[in-house]
């Protein structure tokens, strides 16, 4: 030990026991809400897109209810015909997605 | 046996700049811890939601300026810079607000020390340590608390606060000298 590092050993403690406290760390979700933040420019498409095909899916649906409704058939047949799909479309899109979600973790 | 390699930070940078929010994802993961200790380490452990703000604040300044980063300096030291530069900014304006836990009382917290009186004197000393801290440049204070607080080496503190290594040892060989003589004025002993 040198004389500089002997003179400065009790502030070196010192400093050390006053210094030695929890150490804080970021939330879990951190990086997640800065990838967040820094797309807002995709958002409103994104939810002008989801908007517009919600809306296109119920006049579908209503349009076809009558047409089929219109033809003689039972509601029980046109149900069936127009939840059919959409459970089939339900039960398959996961596996359609292709698009590699941006990640943060290692 | 194929070896998965690290891509270089300039590697990343690259890619975020043609638009590649993975890349960016990726920088942000690996610097976002380091930011976030060199903030705190500015602003102070009052001040730790702060610090977390100015990381954020920093990633978003980043992922705005990164098509003007030219590569000249690295990156590390590019946003270490904006860092530094954020929290002393953000120190200014919040140095008479109240703090959101005062260093003496979470001293307190972690002290084991048996007898009342021994625990009032060593507040007191913390609390005057703590005051005189205060009164250090800035530079000496974020060296201080990455060292004896974070943990940091010497040569972490030097590459977060962008110095040489000796300049490093050399801030923190001041401030302990500074304090040493600071609390002696005021009647502490450092034992």
């Amino acid at each position: 030990m040198t004389e500089m590092e002997h003179n400065q050993h009790d502030i070196d403690s010192l400093l050390r026991r006053s210094m030695a406290m929890p150490l804080p760390s970021l939330p879990p979700d951190f990086d997640q809400r800065v990838i967040r933040k820094v797309q807002p420019s995709s958002q409103p498409l994104v939810r002008y897109r989801q908007t517009l095909i919600t809306t296109y899916g119920l006049v579908s649906v209503v349009v076809c209810t009558v047409l089929m409704r219109g033809q003689g058939l039972g509601w029980g047949t046109v149900a069936g015909m127009i939840l059919g799909p959409l459970a089939l479309l339900a039960i398959t899109t996961p596996l359609w997605s292709t698009t590699k979600p941006i990640t943060t973790a290692n | 046996m194929a070896v998965a390699t690290a891509e270089s930070d300039a590697q990343l940078v690259a890619r975020a700049q043609t638009g590649d929010q993975q890349a960016f994802a990726d920088l942000l993961r690996r610097h976002s811890d380091r930011i976030f200790r060199l903030a705190v380490s500015i602003l102070g452990r009052e001040f730790v939601p702060e610090a977390e703000d100015i990381t954020q604040e920093v990633f978003l300044k980043v992922h705005h300026a990164l098509e003007s980063f030219r590569g000249e300096a690295e990156f590390s030291s590019w946003i270490y810079r904006i860092t530094f530069n954020q929290a002393v900014n953000l120190k200014q304006r919040v140095r008479f607000r109240t703090p959101h836990a005062d260093e003496t009382i979470l001293h307190q917290l972690m002290s084991e020390d048996p007898g009342p009186d021994r625990q009032l004197e060593t507040a007191q000393r913390d609390r005057a340590l703590a005051e005189c801290i205060q009164t250090l440049p800035e530079v000496y204070q974020s060296a201080l608390r990455l060292y004896y607080w974070l943990g940091e080496g010497v040569g972490e503190v030097a590459e977060l606060l962008g110095i040489p290594e000796n300049t490093a040892k050399s801030y923190l060989h001041r401030s302990r000298q500074l304090l040493k003589a600071m609390l002696k004025e005021r009647g502490f002993s450092c034992d």
